[in-house]
């Protein structure tokens, strides 16, 4: 599922068998972000998930890194960014450094910080020195 | 249980949970280990959570390593898995193929025991890391 579905409850899943996967062809499978493994270690036996024709498709649960890091969190970040006018994102990043500097956040983490805008992105390298500037 | 003419009274589905994960085996090292390990969705998930619930099937070795031969594709690299997850897996299939196993159980109140048929399935393979590696997808360009 893309990321961009990841709040919409009414979203219809394509769930793939495993003959769907067999039946197609590398570049088939690469569309859909996925590869080809001609000797999978889940296809035999046929009864091995039991009557289920999905097989390891749906015996594998989401993880912490797809399901949430990539996408929901991701996605939060889409629907905040959407929601902002100009005039709020110019307000958002002159209040970025203090609130980085206020919140005691790690030195490491405020070495980089990247804002992502749909319009363009915005790297604030340094914090430090965002915070000298507007001072 | 129809399909195997089997009583679903005296029968019982017992799913297979298989656990995989490599963990690095040292601070400074690069050597990883990925144990494969199996429990049975019978029991409890308080007795899941304790690791005598859990019996380690095999190690994972990566075969590139061994072979020293580290050039190979990301294709590659994956039959390469599965080839080693066959292996580790073939008892657990056996156990499948095999058909109904025979279980005892005792009721330890009474001492009357309980014959139920046992029917082996694999369930779930969770695994911390991404699964990209056991159902083959890419990582980049999921979103």
């Amino acid at each position: 599922m893309k990321t961009r579905f990841a709040d919409d409850p009414d979203h219809h899943c394509n769930i793939l068998h495993f003959d769907d996967i067999d039946n197609m062809s590398a570049s088939q499978l690469a569309n859909i972000s996925m590869r080809k493994i001609v000797n999978n270690a889940f296809r035999e036996p046929a009864n091995l998930f039991g009557a289920s024709p999905y097989g390891i498709c749906t015996a594998t649960p989401p993880e912490p890194l797809h399901a949430v890091l990539l996408g929901i969190m991701v996605r939060l970040f889409q629907f905040f960014d959407a929601n902002l006018t100009e005039k709020h994102w110019k307000i958002l990043l002159e209040e970025i450094p203090f609130i980085v500097s206020s919140t005691g956040i790690s030195p490491a983490c405020q070495s980089i910080l990247i804002v992502e805008n749909s319009k363009q992105a915005i790297l604030v390298k340094d914090i430090s020195l965002a915070k000298r500037n507007t001072q | 249980m129809r399909k195997l003419n089997l009583d679903p009274e005296e029968s019982i589905v017992v799913p297979i949970i298989l656990f995989l994960d490599a963990t690095q085996i040292g601070g400074l090292s690069s050597h990883s280990l990925e144990p494969l390990m199996m429990t049975l969705r019978i029991l409890k998930r308080t007795l899941r959570n304790d690791p005598r619930a859990w019996k380690n099937v095999g190690y994972v070795e990566e075969v590139s390593r061994i072979l020293g031969n580290s050039k190979l594709t990301p294709e590659e690299k994956l039959e390469d898995y599965h080839f080693i997850l066959k292996l580790l897996m073939q008892d657990i299939k056996d156990l499948i193929t095999s058909g109904p196993v025979e279980w005892v159980f005792i009721d330890r109140g009474t001492g009357k025991k309980y014959r139920r048929n046992m029917i082996f399935r694999l369930m779930m393979i969770i695994q911390k890391e991404p699964t990209d590696g056991l159902v083959g997808m890419d990582l980049i360009g999921t979103q």
